[in-house]
């Protein structure tokens, strides 16, 4: 058969293929109008069956890449993967999420050693040796801290309106989701950016507590991130675990080859800054609406102590349970 | 038999189950950093037409509530506008749609919520140290133009559409070559026979001369016959 009876012969499948695809990118998610429906296999592999034809007969190479383009397209829509490890939020967050973090052993005691245990070492150095404490706070830094937590001049929160509330969520995930997401793409550097930002945020962090805490400002401190700060610290201690995987993986990739390492590693690491995300996400909702609420400093206090408790008891036990087969 | 050598191109086939060998063509960095302008002009196009609503509605009727609506857009905008783009429409965002081009796997499916994430929350990465330094000579030391967050998450920008490529104008005469020829010598032929009427009559002439001893001709006669192989081929009787 030459060129132009082919053609001509085919055309008519080839567009319909073609007003097909079209059809299953506008009705996405609609399982009637989608690649499910049964003739659209069976005119992806008879324009497959075209392509080989068109080649092995040499008809020229712009119908070969019109229809090798045709076909592509064929497949990326009959293949199109479904979203396992994100298939549903609730499997995600109650079993998915917690069981990547509990797997990661000897790298997430490194990150949460990291994280809190220079922030305690900072913590003490700050009540006790006061100079070190410049060396992570400057002046402004110390006396706008002070000037936020102190005691006498209002109640942290006081006089905001839901408003205000509004602006400080979205500052809140915008500013602390980005240091998380920048903390795991600094693992890419052999892991020293996801040090440098988790190690620094631990000392920051310490420092601020430990000098609040010595001046007196604790009653006003406390009360403010105890809630918050159970989602959020431990969200940072993720970010910068997610961030070391990919570091150690290029550190130590053992008989892989390192970008196979990554890759290896690179669907527990995507689960972890997506349940990092998440935890970011509720602790901006936590600080902006809670922590700044007027309520009794007591009941902010147990409230976030009572956070701690569930935020640790569910990376111990959640999704622990007998696997149940998902429909 | 000698082997082929291997190709330096931006050509990367692979094998479907339908038995057929399909071909995509990665895209490198200049077309990338075209999508990628067009996505940063498109988003700076909404702060700007959200400021404008800012200015023209007032700040104190607009509220705390617009501000922390607007820093939270701000941050969707910054870093899911490729998650979103490329797992629920198609696998481009709209700067790569409006280039032709979108992300697939290596393996040429379609990126899923962990690939995209992946790739697009370590752009960080290869942004430093200013406008993708890193990323840029990822990407020129990897075979698929890989950035390193496409490593991780193990995927490529692939263009969508075959570049334009002019048909060869139908030949009049049909020429059957003389001797047994290869598949890949017949597709040399063709890509002869295509490109042809874009060549000078003398540069056609000089490239049909080296085959004069398989056409049996040299000059025009040697051209037309090429062509007339050419044609003999699409004819299906190659095979």
């Amino acid at each position: 058969m030459k060129r132009e009876p082919f053609i001509a012969a085919r055309q008519r499948r080839w567009a319909k293929l073609r007003s097909r695809l079209e059809r299953a990118n506008a009705a996405r998610g609609d399982d009637s109008e989608r690649a499910t429906a049964a003739e659209f296999p069976a005119l992806y592999r008879a324009v497959c069956h075209d392509l080989a034809l068109a080649k092995k007969r040499h008809y020229g190479r712009d119908l070969v890449e019109r229809l090798n383009a045709l076909a592509l397209r064929g497949r990326h829509v009959l293949y199109e993967q479904r979203q396992r490890p994100f298939a549903s939020a609730g499997t995600f967050i109650l079993r998915t999420f917690p069981r990547t973090v509990r797997a990661q052993g000897r790298m997430l005691l490194f990150s949460v050693a990291l994280f809190y245990g220079l922030g305690l070492f900072m913590f003490v150095c700050a009540t006790t040796w006061p100079t070190l404490l410049e060396e992570v706070l400057s002046p402004e830094q110390v006396a706008s801290m002070e000037g936020m937590y102190d005691p006498a001049q209002r109640e942290a929160g006081e006089g905001r309106d839901f408003g205000d509330d509004t602006v400080m969520f979205g500052f809140y995930l915008k500013n602390n989701t980005s240091i998380g997401f920048r903390t795991f793409a600094g693992g890419l550097f052999f892991g020293v950016g996801a040090l440098l930002l988790v190690g620094y945020n631990g000392l920051f962090l310490g420092a601020v507590f430990g000098h609040l805490t010595k001046v007196g400002f604790g009653v006003t401190l406390y009360p403010f991130v105890i809630g918050h700060g159970a989602l959020e610290l431990n969200a940072i201690v993720i970010a910068g675990l997610a961030g070391f995987k990919l570091g150690f993986a290029l550190f130590a990739p053992g008989r892989r080859s390192r970008v196979g390492k990554l890759r290896e590693v690179g669907r527990d690491c995507a689960v972890l800054i997506g349940g990092a995300a998440l935890m970011f996400f509720g602790a901006a909702i936590l600080e902006a609406y809670w922590s700044a609420s007027a309520l009794d400093a007591s009941i902010k206090i147990a409230v976030g102590a009572a956070l701690w408790v569930l935020v640790l008891f569910y990376f111990a036990f959640a999704g622990t349970g007998t696997e149940q087969r998902s429909p | 038999m000698t082997t082929a050598p291997e190709i330096v191109d931006t050509l990367r086939t692979l094998e479907t189950p339908e038995g057929v060998e399909l071909t995509m063509r990665v895209a490198g960095p200049h077309p990338r950093a075209l999508a990628w302008l067009v996505d940063l002009g498109l988003r700076i196009g909404i702060y700007v037409v959200l400021a404008i609503v800012f200015v023209a509605v007032g700040a104190s009727r607009i509220g705390g509530v617009g501000i922390g609506l607007f820093l939270t857009l701000v941050f969707l905008l910054e870093w899911f506008w490729s998650i979103g783009a490329e797992v629920w429409f198609g696998g481009a965002s709209p700067g790569k749609r409006y280039v032709g081009l979108r992300v697939v796997r290596t393996d040429g499916l379609p990126v899923g919520l962990t690939e995209s994430l992946l790739r697009n929350l370590l752009r960080p990465a290869d942004f430093l140290p200013v406008f993708y330094g890193v990323g840029l000579i990822a990407s020129l030391t990897s075979a698929r133009f890989q950035r390193l967050g496409d490593r991780v998450a193990g995927t490529m920008v692939v263009h969508v559409d075959p570049p334009p490529r002019p048909r060869r104008p139908p030949s009049d005469e049909v020429f059957s070559p003389p001797v047994h020829l290869r598949s890949s010598e017949i597709e040399a032929i063709t890509e002869f026979a295509e490109r042809a009427s874009g060549l000078t009559k003398d540069r056609s002439i000089e490239l049909a001369d080296r085959l004069a001893g398989l056409t049996g001709a040299t000059g025009e006669e040697g051209v037309r016959r090429l062509r007339g192989i050419a044609s003999w081929a699409e004819g299906g009787r190659a095979s």
